[in-house]
């Protein structure tokens, strides 16, 4: 198998996988931001992030809407970051790479739906990947009914979306 | 002066307390007590990894007591002190002999409560030490600031403006990145969202 194949096919496993196993409902955004500052916290703890524990929270943001008949919260870590610049706020790890992720949530009924998320980790300069991606399409899209949903990409010389 | 807290740093803390009888004090408005004690017990459970026990105090000391005691539990979340007299706060100061969880326990206090603790129950403010804290609210949500610099951001990646985004998601021509979800929150337009 051919680099492209190889990264195809594992594209593949990842997917089926990650959609199998990663629970699409919460008890709240806020129970789930929760156990996300809990395992960063202890991912500082265990030097598996370069922060201190105090920098973790401020990087953890809410948004709330609930003007209208839904109620939808974003979660995010990090700023939005499309042009991958390093002096904007985000996570970064222990080997130097670093990311961040939006995740965004439906309350409106119990429990609370995950409607959509991206997150995207950079690597170093050495290493022959430098990013990728997970992205979780807003619902009812033209990709949804090609599976596309959840989709994976990087950058290894060329972009590739799966 | 009591040192201000996030329910962030709070948790942070608990998680990183060692196993045993640890007791601290949360200060709050009383209004917003009961959606604190919702959160809390929430909260509590995943940084402790153990279950959260909630106790709505009435004006009797000794079922208070009783309901520590009784309580399986390994951390419990106490409040609504706020019928509490001079009374009440000393006969729970000298039965703090019988107060004791495996884990720990915070308890939810409004100013008025929390001066009746530090007045009345000396023992017991001894016992919690500086583990005192108010609650700074809403640390969690975006500020004014944070969000309008996550609109410019979305300006200039996309090169559209908020009214064509919400013109887009009128029409169900918006594109399915996620990050237009994100915007449409941040524009309180989120009934558009998957619609």
């Amino acid at each position: 198998m051919d680099g492209k194949s190889n990264w195809e096919g594992l594209c593949k496993q990842i997917q089926q996988r990650t959609l199998q196993s990663v629970p699409m409902t919460v008890d709240s955004a806020k129970v789930l931001r929760s156990q996300i500052l809990k395992c960063l916290t202890e991912a500082c703890d265990d030097g598996i992030l370069k922060h201190k524990i105090n920098e973790i929270y401020t990087l953890l943001k809410l948004e709330i809407s609930n003007q209208h008949c839904k109620n939808i919260k974003n979660l995010s870590g990090g700023e939005l970051n499309f042009k991958r610049r390093r002096d904007l706020p985000h996570f970064e790890r222990f080997d130097g790479s670093w990311f961040d992720f939006g995740i965004l949530l439906d309350e409106t009924n119990k429990p609370a739906i995950i409607i959509g998320f991206h997150f995207e980790i950079r690597f170093l300069d050495d290493n022959p990947i430098k990013f990728l991606r997970f992205d979780l399409n807003l619902p009812e899209h033209n990709n949804q009914d090609k599976g596309k949903r959840f989709h994976i990409s990087r950058w290894a010389g060329k972009f590739i979306t799966m | 002066m009591l040192k201000s807290i996030s329910i962030d740093e709070f948790l942070q803390r608990i998680g990183s307390q060692p196993n045993g009888n640890v007791w601290s004090v949360l200060v709050v408005s009383y209004s917003d007590s009961d959606e604190l004690v919702e959160e809390l017990k929430d909260t509590i459970s995943i940084f402790t990894e153990c279950d959260v026990g909630v106790i709505y105090t009435k004006n009797e000391v000794s079922i208070t007591v009783d309901k520590i005691q009784k309580y399986s539990e390994d951390y419990l979340i106490i409040w609504n002190f706020e019928d509490w007299s001079d009374r009440n706060w000393r006969t729970f100061d000298q039965m703090r002999s019988r107060l004791a969880k495996k884990r720990g326990v915070v308890l939810v206090l409004s100013q008025k409560s929390v001066k009746y603790m530090f007045t009345y129950a000396p023992n017991i403010v001894s016992w919690i030490g500086s583990r005192v804290y108010t609650l700074a609210k809403d640390t969690e949500l975006l500020t004014k600031e944070e969000r309008q610099r996550k609109l410019l951001t979305l300006h200039e990646w996309s090169g559209l403006s908020d009214r064509e985004i919400i013109e887009l998601a009128e029409l169900r021509q918006l594109p399915p990145d996620p990050e237009y979800g994100e915007w449409l929150v941040l524009l309180g337009r989120e009934d558009l969202i998957g619609r």
